[in-house]
């Protein structure tokens, strides 16, 4: 069998061998040592993918282990009574009933209800899942964005820690992403969010129940 | 829910009395063999210490087993043998309904659980005790065998597939061991035989167990009962015992009619494959034979254009040229023709001069003779192959046509025969509810032994039937129902009776059953009904367990005071499960669907205007966006609900009526969930389809519109709605304290309030039905529907919804407040309450 051509990762940084040669057995595995925790630490890099949110340019990456699919359009959606302003309605995927959230209006924590728009109807369907989690715990949802990247490796130490909850970090608060949002906030990558996707998930599903109550009848409190 | 019902066991969990039996059973078993010749000298032997009463019991039903040959039954004894039985019956049956809901667990989950099998041991361990003690050796033997299998499938000696089968079996036969004995008195041993036979057949050695077999019987004859209370029942058991079981949810019992009518079917279906791919095929050649005849006629098109072009410019260089060589003698014809050469562009010849061309008709294939080729020209020769061209083209269509055309009757019976097969497989998970009336005849039996009474059991519609697990769901709470009215109706009638203020029967009487409980079912399209009647008051309180399963099962409760002065309560439910017949209509552009039986009657909108009728826009009960309307529209289709008799009438306008589709429906994920929102199906097209609600909706809507629509609506129907005066409001009290009820009427008809008054749950409804009071002050604590029930059921009746509900009761916890809350009560009040307080309250309510 032919086999494949080995790349060589930068990361590793051999000395040249007559210098191995001459290393004693403790340099010599100190060495190997120092090299699988630098291998190690660039084996973790995970794979994002850019969502592209409005048409100012504003975008965040998802990370794309949690990304189950991404629909094009044209897909069908259904209201459902008592949404929260951001979500657009139900899809059907794979035999499932799911909600579909505006992602940008929802990271605005708009106070406009969202209207199924045309430019909405042109955008991507993006089915994310909390891959960390038993799925009946985390129910997938659809995201929908104006439109999606390239996947990118980005290695955690460059995802920079997100301020924003204290109101900080200037890159990010503008007057699109809400400081409200900041617990399904990772941190930030070229200057745009890192969402967290169990926390995303999570907070959705939450926010979604609440808005449940306001279909209910209104009871004072006793 | 069910997954947690049967946590592992733990022997903390049993009463101290199930604690004692176990106990008391292991120290039976652990009594030497050798004893076991004279057991009634072992059991005094034992009894000689501090027995508990069940395990005198137990010695004294062995002592009278074997004196029974040589003595007379006196009727000391039989009343303690009677007691016994009814003791020990109503015990095996909930531990053989512990039981299968224990395999139930095990057959649900992926890997073996020992502790449920455990568990399982236990309760068959009990089983065996007891039922030895009362001498129903066939039973004891039965649970020996569960326990023993259980441990079998535990060492891995036998597989958990072919195990979990034998203790389904075994589970079956001790509820037919059970029933035989009930209604027969008498221990019957074909189930035991049957069940052996059936070990045989799956190859399993319950005596490779090691486990202890129980002891022989002391005597063969089990119970004797005086002819009146065996009579006591008078319904008939309409079908063996073994055929009204259904072993649980992972096994269909099937008939098997059905299943030939559905292997017919299937065949037919099968057989179509051969022809379907041969229309296939023949649609595939025909479209090949079409293409090709396209691919010629546009070859042809090219060759002909160049020809074309080519022929016009040789055609004009030879009709100069003859023109050239065939001057016309006269030069003014020479003129004219030029002249008209030029203003035509077309070449004139004068007729004479004409040169006759190969005479053929282009074109008509009876003329054309191919040995005849050279006489013709090219474009007749092209205009021949076009004409073959396009003929071919027509052929290939009409084949096309034809092949086609098979194709679709072919799919067409294919589809049929899928319907036919789809309908065959929910007809095989249908079976008759006589395996319900069975288990209820044995409940009412026992709840009415229990208390000393006798009940009159009436059935009909026994043949009707459902999709299994509708009734194994359906079951438990069913029971659980009958158990609490029957013992409930009959202890407080005691009660009244020695109290004196029941009416006293006289002993002529007394001699037939005096009480009666139906249950009348009837088949209504894909739908049943279903009425339970009791003919004495019931407790209040009997539907807790009920209202959740009729509300999973997308079904329907009311009550109602029946003929005979008691309570009835309906139930609609659906036939089979998981496919919904319902109605599609539109709502803000989108489709949804509405159960048939939430429909009485559709029109197109131009239908007669009744006064008092209460119009809702479907939209607006879902709070989707309005409809565009066009100007002078009319018509819009409404839906009228069910409404009680002299109700006004219940109108839903909708966008469109699309037709009725039966759709498979699932519920909603938990966060999607929403009132009034049943469930969703999805179609084949992908759109998600929700399934309605529509009596909850309207009660919903009206509940949080209660003031606008109050404000909207003409002035005597505002005051019949809510029976106010100017400034006087209406408030019903519903109390079963006759105490309560008069110090509160007084005090709120001081307050300027008119106040109705009613003693239970069902006089509260009715009142509730005809008065249309503004505020229901609702106890919880009350005969004929508590106030729990009372306010599971009001979501049924839109027309209450604008009722304010405030409970006085003196449940303090806050378990009660949250409860009460959940099911749209408006404020909570314990008892003794203050009358201001309560004042507050009702001003807080009423919004003033």
């Amino acid at each position: 069998m032919q086999q494949e051509p080995v790349a060589i990762s930068p990361l590793f940084d051999y000395p040249p061998a007559h210098q191995l040669a001459q290393l004693s057995d403790r340099e010599f595995w100190q060495l190997a040592c120092e090299q699988a925790t630098r291998a190690g630490k660039g084996a973790r890099h995970e794979e994002y993918i850019k969502c592209t949110l409005d048409s100012s340019g504003h975008h965040c990456w998802l990370p794309l282990e949690a990304l189950s699919q991404a629909v094009p359009p044209p897909y069908r959606l259904a209201l459902l009574p008592a949404m929260p302003l951001w979500m657009v309605g139900l899809l059907a995927w794979r035999g499932e009933t799911l909600a579909a959230i505006d992602l940008a209006a929802y990271l605005a924590d708009s106070a406009q209800p969202v209207s199924y728009s045309a430019q909405l109807a042109q955008g991507m369907l993006v089915i994310m899942s909390d891959t960390s989690r038993k799925s009946h715990l985390s129910p997938s949802l659809a995201l929908i964005v104006p439109a999606i990247g390239a996947a990118v490796a980005i290695a955690p130490e460059q995802v920079q820690a997100s301020n924003l909850q204290e109101g900080g970090d200037a890159a990010l608060v503008s007057c699109w992403l809400a400081t409200t949002r900041a617990a399904v906030i990772r941190g930030s990558y070229n200057g745009a969010p890192v969402l967290d996707i169990p926390a995303l998930l999570a907070d959705i599903v939450e926010q979604i129940g609440i808005a449940a109550l306001d279909g209910r009848r209104h009871i004072p409190p006793f | 829910m069910d997954e947690d019902i049967f946590p592992p066991f733990d022997e903390s969990q049993l009463s101290p009395e199930d604690q004692e039996v176990l106990r008391m059973f292991d120290a039976l078993e652990d009594i030497p063999a050798d004893l076991g010749s004279d057991e009634t000298s072992a059991l005094e032997v034992e009894a000689g210490t501090s027995l508990p009463p069940l395990r005198e019991h137990v010695e004294l039903s062995l002592r009278s087993e074997q004196a029974e040959p040589e003595r007379d039954t006196s009727p000391t004894d039989e009343n303690l043998t009677e007691d016994m039985l009814s003791i020990f019956a109503i015990e095996a049956d909930e531990d053989i309904a512990l039981l299968r809901r224990a395999l139930r667990q095990i057959e649900r989950e992926n890997t073996l659980d020992t502790a449920r099998l455990t568990t399982l041991q236990h309760i068959a361990h009990k089983i065996k005790g007891t039922a030895g003690a009362v001498g129903c050796f066939a039973m004891s033997t039965i649970a020996y065998q569960i326990e023993a299998i259980a441990r079998l499938i535990m060492a891995g000696t036998v597989s958990q597939l072919i195990g979990l089968k034998a203790l389904v079996q075994a589970v079956l036969a001790l509820e037919v061991t059970l029933d035989g004995l009930i209604a027969d008195r008498a221990e019957h041993t074909a189930p035991l035989e049957e069940l052996q036979a059936e070990y045989r057949a799956l190859g399993i050695d319950v005596e490779a167990s090691g486990a202890n077999p129980p002891a022989p019987p002391a005597s063969a004859t089990i119970f004797t009962v005086p002819p009146g209370k065996g009579a006591a029942l008078t319904a008939q058991r309409t079908a063996s015992a073994r055929e009204e079981r259904s072993p649980g949810a992972p096994f269909v019992r099937v008939h098997t009619k059905r299943l030939q009518q559905l292997l017919r079917h299937a065949e037919r279906m099968a057989e179509l494959h051969a022809p379907l791919e041969q229309a296939q095929a023949q649609v595939e050649l025909a479209l090949k034979e079409l293409q090709t005849a396209q691919a010629r006629l546009h070859r042809l098109e090219t060759i002909f254009t160049t020809v074309t072009l080519t022929s016009k410019n040789e055609h004009i260089r030879l009709e100069r040229q003859l023109l050239s060589e065939e001057q016309p003698s006269s030069s003014l014809v020479a003129r004219i023709l030029r002249e008209a050469t030029e203003r035509t562009g077309h070449l004139y010849q004068r007729r004479s001069r004409q040169k006759g061309l190969p005479g053929k008709a282009v074109g008509d294939p009876r003329l054309w003779d191919e040995l005849e080729i050279e006489h013709y020209t090219e474009n007749e020769v092209l205009m021949q192959q076009f004409s073959e061209a396009i003929a071919d083209v027509a052929t290939a269509s009409s084949q096309l046509r034809l092949a086609f055309s098979r194709l679709q009757d072919l799919l067409q019976l294919h589809r049929s025969q899928a319907s036919n097969v789809r309908s065959d497989t929910l007809l095989l998970r249908l079976t008759p509810l006589n395996a319900l009336f069975a288990r209820l005849q044995r409940a009412i039996m026992m709840s009415a032994q229990a208390v000393g009474n006798e009940i009159q059991f009436e059935v009909q519609g026994e043949t009707v039937e459902i999709d299994q697990d509708i009734l194994e769901e359906l079951k438990d709470p069913l029971l659980q129902l009958v158990r609490d009215c029957v013992t409930g109706s009959m202890a407080s009638l005691e009660e009244d009776e020695q109290d004196g203020t029941g009416s006293k029967r006289d002993e002529e009487s007394k001699e037939q059953p005096a009480y009666r409980v139906w249950l009348h079912v009837q088949a209504l399209g894909h739908e049943i009904a279903l009425e339970l009647g009791f003919s004495m008051p019931v407790p209040g309180g009997a539907l807790d367990g009920m209202h959740q399963v009729i509300r999973r099962l997308n079904g329907r409760i009311h009550v109602q005071r029946n003929a005979a002065g008691g309570i009835s309560f309906f139930l609609r439910l659906p036939r089979s499960q998981g496919t919904v017949q319902g109605l599609l209509v539109r709502a803000a552009g989108q489709q949804v669907v509405v159960p048939f039986s939430q429909v009485q009657q559709i029109d197109d909108g131009r239908g007669e205007e009744l006064a008092g009728d209460r119009r809702y826009l479907l939209n607006d009960l879902l709070r989707f966006p309005a409809p565009v309307r066009q100007e002078g529209e009319r018509g819009t289709p409404r839906l009228e609900l069910p409404v009680q008799p002299n109700q006004p009438r219940l109108l839903v306008e909708v966008e469109e009526v699309c037709g009725s589709a039966e759709l498979v429906v699932k519920p909603l994920p938990e966060h999607l969930q929403r009132p009034g929102i049943t469930g969703a199906a999805i179609d084949g097209n992908g759109n998600v389809l929700l399934l309605l609600n529509l009596p909850e909706l309207v009660h919903l809507h009206r509940h949080h519109h209660s003031r606008e629509a109050r404000a909207v609506m003409p002035v005597g129907e505002q005051q019949r709605a809510t029976h106010t005066g100017p400034g006087q409001p209406t408030i019903l009290v519903a109390d079963d304290s006759v105490f309560i009820r008069q110090s509160l009427s007084y005090s709120l008809t001081q307050l300027g309030y008119q106040v109705e008054e009613a003693h239970d749950g069902m006089e509260a409804l009715e009142k509730l039905l005809a008065l249309h009071p503004a505020v229901l002050i609702l106890d919880i604590e009350m005969p004929n529907l508590n106030g729990y029930d009372l306010l599971n059921i009001l979501p049924a009746y839109s027309e209450l919804a604008g009722i304010k509900i405030l409970i006085l009761t003196s449940r303090s916890s806050e378990k009660h407040r949250e409860r009460a809350r959940e099911l749209g009560a408006s404020a909570y009040l314990t008892k003794p309450c203050p009358q201001n307080v309560l004042e507050d309250a009702i001003k807080s309510v009423l919004g003033r």
